[in-house]
């Protein structure tokens, strides 16, 4: 095992302080689709407000991972903590996956926001901020509204409450989706890469939104193409290819020191292309 | 020489069709229009309901009642319709060693047959929605049915009504085949009258024009709400 994989498994927090919980827990982490082996034994922490970036060409498991992370796929192995807490394990060779007791809690501690924004286009952006809040935490409709203007205020979006999403752009309806996932106050938030849909001149204003969300110390797992963005906010950058993790470090490590030869192969050919 | 015999012929007929006989007979031709009414009413409603359990068996991963569903489905959507209601009607109260109403075994007969078509219907419609919508509903922590209430059905519902009120439209002209069975629906009537009057073309063009007239505007209302939706989801 390589030195950087042995560091996958150390407990560290920015600044190289050990921590005993981390917010997120992945262990031997396997998902396969028919045969296909999508995920290989995927192992990382993730730590209370740290932002952790995962980068990779396409096919990598990047995408898996995250759906893994909250519970939209099984895995055929592995485990998964949130806040060190069983969320999802599967002892593998066909043994189903259990859930932990606080299975539902501990979901109820991710957002996340997809590439294709996903908002409901039946409903204003207002009527898709309120639906989650209203309907599962049974938030009153007038709590819940405050709650949204001032979210899509954060977020720039205050003018559009009552649009319907066919009326936003590409950048308005992303913003917007970020805010609904905001609105059940999580503590970890997922990013399958929110920029990739977008046009160039679109993706500041996801991003910017973004940047405002990690200075505020949430925790954040992002799968991103945008590198000028994972150099900037990222505390910790993963580099995965065909199901595994390659290598992972800071990204001042990564991206100008990578260790790994597949890494720095990677790293060329996309800094070659900005 | 050639052209102008059809046309001799053609001034020698047209004179002799009575157009007016439907007018006539207009008292018997709107109680068989009522009965046809009826049963497509009812067949709909009844259908509309079934429908969503033949989709939601359908969609189940439970794969007795997914395979128990789709056979259902192939049978009643691949035999004609009109042995179905043969079967119905003849052999079910048979069967079953009870007296059944004609007009109930019917009901019966089309309405699985058509809530196999309207179940297909809102599969496809729910198949149809993007897997990120599900998962953005499941990610926000709503329920199966809640999912379903408040993402899947409203999507799904707006997808599907187009070919639903073209099914419909169908199914309204399909009740035609109760007539072979002597229930008393408009073509029923339309055909004794035919008998009787010896004018067939006459009657059952006015039982036609009937059938037209209500099922036009119908078809007229499809073609807006297909060009409205495929506006909204731009």
């Amino acid at each position: 095992m390589s030195e950087t994989r042995v560091s996958a498994n150390r407990h560290t927090a920015p600044g190289g302080k050990a921590v005993a919980r981390p917010m997120i827990g992945v262990r031997d982490l396997c998902k396969r689709f028919g045969h296909v082996e999508v995920l290989q034994d995927v192992c990382f922490d993730v730590q209370p407000s740290e932002k952790v970036t995962i980068i990779g060409p396409s096919g990598s498991g990047k995408s898996t991972l995250l759906r893994l992370l909250i519970a939209l796929e099984e895995p055929e192995k592995g485990e998964i903590t949130i806040e060190g807490q069983p969320f999802i394990r599967c002892d593998g060779d066909g043994h189903s996956v259990k859930r932990g007791k606080a299975f539902r809690e501990l979901r109820g501690e991710m957002g996340m926001v997809f590439q294709q924004f996903s908002l409901f286009p039946h409903m204003t952006v207002m009527q898709n901020l309120l639906l989650a809040p209203t309907k599962v935490q049974r938030v009153s409709h007038g709590e819940a509204e405050q709650k949204a203007l001032a979210l899509l205020e954060k977020v720039g979006l205050k003018d559009k409450a009552h649009e319907h999403p066919e009326k936003l752009s590409g950048g308005q309806k992303q913003r917007a989706s970020i805010a609904r996932a905001l609105m059940m106050e999580p503590k970890i938030m997922l990013f399958d890469e929110v920029t990739s849909a977008l046009d160039p001149e679109l993706i500041h204003e996801v991003l910017d939104v973004m940047q405002r969300l990690a200075a505020e110390g949430m925790t954040m797992v992002v799968v991103t193409h945008e590198m000028g963005f994972a150099s900037k906010v990222a505390d910790r950058v993963i580099f995965m290819d065909h199901g595994r993790v390659v290598e992972e470090g800071s990204p001042d490590q990564i991206f100008r020191a990578p260790k790994e030869k597949r890494t720095e192969a990677f790293i060329n050919a996309v800094m070659t292309h900005i | 020489m050639g052209g102008a015999g059809p046309v001799c012929v053609f001034g020698v007929v047209v004179p002799y069709f009575e157009w007016g006989l439907a007018f006539r007979f207009s008292h018997l031709l709107l109680e068989g229009l009522k009965t046809t009414l009826l049963i497509s009413i009812v067949v709909m409603a009844l259908g509309l309901v079934l429908g969503i359990f033949v989709a939601a068996g359908r969609l189940s991963k439970n794969p007795y009642i997914n395979k128990s569903v789709a056979a259902y489905i192939e049978v009643f959507r691949g035999t004609p319709a009109l042995v179905q209601l043969v079967w119905f009607y003849y052999c079910l109260p048979i069967f079953l060693g009870i007296s059944l109403p004609g007009f109930t075994a019917i009901v019966i007969a089309l309405t699985l047959n058509v809530a196999a078509f309207y179940g297909e219907a809102y599969r496809s419609g729910i198949q149809a929605l993007q897997k990120d919508q599900i998962d953005s509903a499941d990610v926000l922590g709503l329920s199966y049915f809640q999912r379903l209430r408040y993402v899947v059905v409203p999507q799904a519902f707006r997808i599907v009504i187009p070919v639903l009120l073209s099914l419909s439209i169908s199914l309204f002209k399909d009740t035609s085949l109760v007539s072979t069975l002597g229930i008393g629906d408009l073509m029923y009537e339309g055909r004794v009258i035919a008998t009787e009057t010896y004018r067939p073309i006459e009657i059952l063009t006015s039982v036609a024009a009937m059938y037209f007239f209500i099922a036009f505007p119908v078809s007229l209302l499809t073609r807006r709400l297909e060009l409205r939706l495929s506006r909204a989801y731009r």
